[in-house]
């Protein structure tokens, strides 16, 4: 099974019809939409070593559709590894993404909307609000993962593009179906392509392949505590490298910047493309 | 509340689904946007690039041969050759999503406009 798994994904990467993601960002959505009938499949890893905690790596699978070039879909798979203590999967995620403007403007709109069914032992961090802070994940695995949290998140996502840069805010507000308050957080961030102009030549290493970018986000509390005290926050450089084979590969490392976050997180993520999905022949 | 909540998905989503009849997008395009030019025009370097990016992101939907496919239109056609630099611009920064062409705004200008060049350069050695 595992042999024809590994052969599915070596056929994936090196087919033709492949094409990464162009977006350097691991928390911040910009407006860019999958096109649609495309296919993108994800690996988004999260991983830390909290001062007096267990190393743990988080694992997100995504498979994202564009339905129409208005609206995307994603399905979100997530497990993590937890050293000294356990492996297990979390839960799933299922967001929806819609554009309610049909052109390009200074500022474009995008209304997202999330279920999630996870347990505690969710360390993702994809996106971090309310009171979300290093000490929520110091239960073991064992304990947390007896929790079930069911939630609904809404995101309303502000975005501009201007002489190749992005601009990019996320305006985020989660509620937790078991009668909790709604929380709220932001995420916001800025990129550019390291070259404007695209290379005549196939080329591996050339400017227009690499994106560069600075993310900021963290919580604003709660429906009953509003404010900044007592969340987290990280400031997170990115860059994403979209590679010959068509896969991009990204990185960032997020420094925490109060005593509630943690005080590093290192975050990757691996994308393709399959082009056109299921809309093969004529 | 779940009154209203309710009511604004139903708006959201009747305001989404709706498709108004497809006129034609040139009609759409301003005066100012339809008279830009190409900075790249006639730079075979540019051609080149353009050809590149064409193979990367355009060609899934309207084939290595311009041809179409799926309600991608044929670029070849006469209607694509008479389009000028700036309307071309246009519809790459803005898209058409109803009728399922994304925005490519996330591109570069630059590069969008490598991408001009090249779809220009092609239809010209196109025979009439």
């Amino acid at each position: 099974m595992q042999s024809v798994c590994t052969a599915s994904l070596l056929l994936l990467l090196l087919g033709s019809t492949l094409r990464a993601a162009d977006t350097p960002y691991l928390v911040t959505y910009s407006h860019r939409m999958e096109e649609p009938g495309n296919l993108e499949i994800a690996l988004y890893g999260t991983t830390a070593s909290p001062a007096g905690g267990n190393t743990f790596l988080s694992s997100l699978l995504e498979i994202e559709y564009g339905v129409t070039a208005w609206w995307t879909t994603e399905v979100y798979l997530s497990g993590q590894n937890t050293s000294g203590e356990s492996a297990l999967f979390t839960g799933h995620r299922w967001e929806n993404r819609f554009r309610p403007l049909m052109r390009e403007h200074w500022i474009n709109p995008v209304l997202y909307i999330e279920y999630s069914d996870v347990n505690g032992a969710d360390k993702s961090l994809k996106e971090i609000v309310g009171h979300d802070g290093m000490a929520d994940q110091s239960e073991p695995n064992a304990i947390s993962r007896l929790e079930r949290k069911r939630e609904i998140e809404t995101k309303l996502i502000l975005s501009s593009h201007f002489q190749g840069w992005n601009i990019s805010e996320n305006i985020i507000a989660e509620k937790n179906l078991s009668n909790e308050p709604w929380e709220f957080g932001y995420a916001t961030a800025v990129s550019r392509p390291l070259g404007l102009a695209a290379s005549p030549r196939p080329c591996r290493l050339c400017r227009e392949n690499f994106r560069l970018g600075l993310e900021l986000y963290g919580g604003l509390g709660t429906r009953h505590e509003f404010g900044l005290r007592d969340t987290s926050h990280y400031l997170a450089p990115t860059i994403a490298w979209q590679m010959p084979s068509g896969v991009t590969l990204a990185v960032s490392p997020a420094f925490g910047l109060n005593g509630n976050s943690y005080p590093a997180l290192f975050r990757f993520s691996l994308a393709f493309e399959l082009n056109q999905f299921g809309r093969g022949g004529r | 509340m779940r009154l209203a909540a309710a009511s604004l998905l139903c708006f959201c989503g009747a305001f989404l689904c709706a498709r108004p009849a497809m006129s034609n997008w040139r009609d759409m395009v301003s005066q100012e946007a339809r008279m830009r030019t190409n900075p790249y025009a006639e730079e075979p370097s540019a051609a080149q690039a353009g050809q590149k990016l064409f193979a990367r992101y355009c060609s899934p939907c309207h084939r290595a041969n311009h041809a179409g496919k799926w309600r991608a239109p044929d670029l070849r056609s006469p209607v694509v050759r008479e389009t000028t630099p700036g309307e071309l611009f246009w519809i790459l920064r803005n898209g058409m999503l109803r009728q399922g062409m994304p925005s490519w705004a996330h591109l570069p200008e630059e590069q969008r406009w490598q991408i001009i060049t090249w779809l220009q350069t092609r239809s010209q050695a196109q025979p009439r």
